[in-house]
């Protein structure tokens, strides 16, 4: 899908496409709406009940049904398929890195279908030279590869309590940790040449919304952030291209940091004075800025979700495990942080009243989760815990309840996992 | 009796964890549990069609189905959804958002709202005739 050149550099561009193109896509949308409409209307009349179909996606998108033929749904779990949205529990983790086939999907609106070929990221705004740069452009860079966690800031969100509203993430599972090539957003920045007076850096997604009036999906990240050279235009996953619902051709990459920065299908770069202003920035990924009570309303002073907090996951045993008492268990898990890094973790089988110190491998990309494990032979019999929690390298260690607001993000509370002891 | 409270004072003090540890347990977030399935079909009601219409374009039903707000978050949601590109008249926000709050409501105390009574999920219905 190629849209019209991006103009102007106003804040708040709501339809990047020419109004030709917007009224035949509002057509060919509008007439296939209204047929599903009909169909549904027909449905409801003849049975007063049919499960509702949805109408079809906008044209220019890649249907749900084709993304979850490339995924494996053995182990992903389905939250949505409109938009769709994919999770992976923990035990699922227990790997060096998130293989593309289980790699989490979080989508604000649909898949585009965008022709590679003729796929042009703009960089703009606060820049001596404006950019124009192919897939081609990007791959004649200096690319390289990490390994870095990209994780959803609702990761987690029902084990709040109260549950706020928003995807319901299990406690693990809106996470992953593949390996990314691309190139660093650094360097695409240093060719623009960024002026003083530059504050934040925005992604302009290629998102297709349903109907002509939903605006991009846009987020914006500080200029330190986006001169970090882990921060990444990304090309490819895994040592492939991009798959199509995770960015292709090119998308953001903001390590450490709330996915949603990471924006997909990365049609614009615009280095401005100020974070941009839009749904994605002031209606949602914002925190009070001072902890409210469980239950509040989101307080008039909030600041912009940014990087995660210390946190870890058991990814062996899984949930509901049976052991045989005196056999050796390796438990294993993974931890990380935003930004810094992981100091150590440690173990607990008696509800926290005492902590084990777990073997952490320190190696690995900054971004990427560490692995950690410890030898236990069980003794006693019957239903059983083991809980994990991380110590970041600022001493910062995961709480059992982290604090709770109203969006329910960053949930980095102590991870536990109940298994079996037989005779 | 003071001296008793002291002494418990002391004995928490000194036993942070455990006590830390009966509060995840007290506030439920326990064992690691995937929350329940919702269901894929809208309660039938005034302003169910209308619902399904303008939220369906961008959203699978269970977005509707797996949520209790009360009358004040619904309509921030649809007003959200609004900032976000949805076309709905004004006169439709109000159904949409009072169909919703009657069969997806939730009271101030945080339980789900009773719903008027014979009323069924759509499958169900459709199962009934």
């Amino acid at each position: 899908m190629q849209r019209s050149p991006e103009t102007g550099s106003q804040p708040v561009p709501h339809v990047i496409e020419d109004r030709r193109t917007f009224l035949s896509r509002l057509a060919r949308y509008g007439a296939a709406a209204a047929a599903a409409h009909g169909a549904m209307r027909v449905a409801q009349a003849q049975t007063a009940a049919a499960p509702p179909t949805p109408p079809p996606e906008p044209p220019g998108s890649i249907p749900a049904a084709t993304v979850l033929a490339g995924k494996d749904m053995t182990a992903l779990r389905n939250h949505s398929e409109r938009p769709l949205i994919l999770s992976l529990s923990a035990e699922h983790h227990n790997v060096a890195f998130t293989p593309t086939r289980r790699m989490f999907v979080r989508n604000n609106l649909n898949t585009p279908q965008v022709d590679a070929a003729n796929h042009v990221l703009t960089v703009r705004g606060m820049v001596d030279r404006e950019l124009r740069l192919t897939l081609d452009d990007l791959r004649r860079m200096n690319v390289w590869s990490q390994g870095a966690m990209l994780e959803c800031a609702g990761a987690g969100r029902t084990a709040f309590r109260p549950v706020p509203r928003g995807t319901p993430w299990p406690e693990t599972g809106g996470m992953g940790c593949p390996r990314w090539q691309g190139v660093s957003l650094t360097d695409i920045l240093a060719r623009a040449g960024v002026r003083s007076g530059a504050v934040h850096v925005a992604f302009f997604g290629l998102d297709t919304g349903a109907l002509p009036t939903i605006p991009p999906v846009v987020r914006s990240i500080p200029v330190a952030k986006a001169m970090e050279r882990h921060t990444m235009i990304a090309t490819g996953m895994n040592d492939e291209a991009l798959a199509p619902v995770h960015g292709f051709p090119m998308r953001a990459l903001v390590p450490g940091w709330a996915g949603s920065a990471s924006i997909k299908w990365l049609s614009a770069i615009e280095v401005l004075p100020a974070p941009f202003r839009g749904p994605y920035m002031d209606d949602t990924y914002v925190m009070p800025r001072h902890p409210v009570a469980a239950g509040e309303r989101m307080p008039a002073d909030t600041v912009m979700t940014e990087d995660w907090p210390i946190k870890s996951m058991i990814t062996f045993p899984g949930p509901g495990a049976r052991f045989r008492r005196g056999q050796r268990i390796e438990i294993e898990g993974r931890a990380w942080v935003g930004e810094g890094s992981v100091r150590r973790v440690e173990v607990s089988f008696d509800e926290g009243v005492s902590w084990q110190r777990a073997w952490l491998d320190r190696s690995g990309d900054k971004y990427a989760w560490r692995r950690f494990n410890l030898e236990h032979f069980p003794e006693r019999l019957g239903f059983q815990t083991v809980l994990a929690r991380a110590t970041d390298d600022r001493g910062h260690t995961q709480p059992f309840v982290p604090a709770w607001n109203p969006l329910g993000y960053f949930w980095n509370g102590v991870h536990r996992i109940g298994y079996t002891v037989e005779a | 009796m003071a001296l008793a409270k002291s002494r418990l004072r002391g004995r928490l003090r000194a036993v942070p964890a455990a006590v830390v540890a009966g509060l995840l347990l007290a506030s439920g977030a326990a064992i690691a549990q995937d929350p329940p399935e919702p269901e894929p079909h809208l309660v039938v009601g005034p302003g169910m069609q209308l619902t399904q219409q303008r939220c369906m374009l961008c959203h699978s039903v269970t977005y509707i189905t797996r949520s209790r707000l009360t009358l004040d978050e619904w309509r921030d949601t649809t007003q959200r959804m609004v900032r976000l590109g949805a076309v709905v008249t004004p006169a439709e926000i109000e159904t949409i958002v009072g169909y919703l709050y009657t069969f997806y409501g939730r009271n101030p105390d945080g339980t789900p709202r009773a719903r008027p009574p014979g009323v069924v999920p759509t499958a169900a219905g459709a199962r009934g005739g």
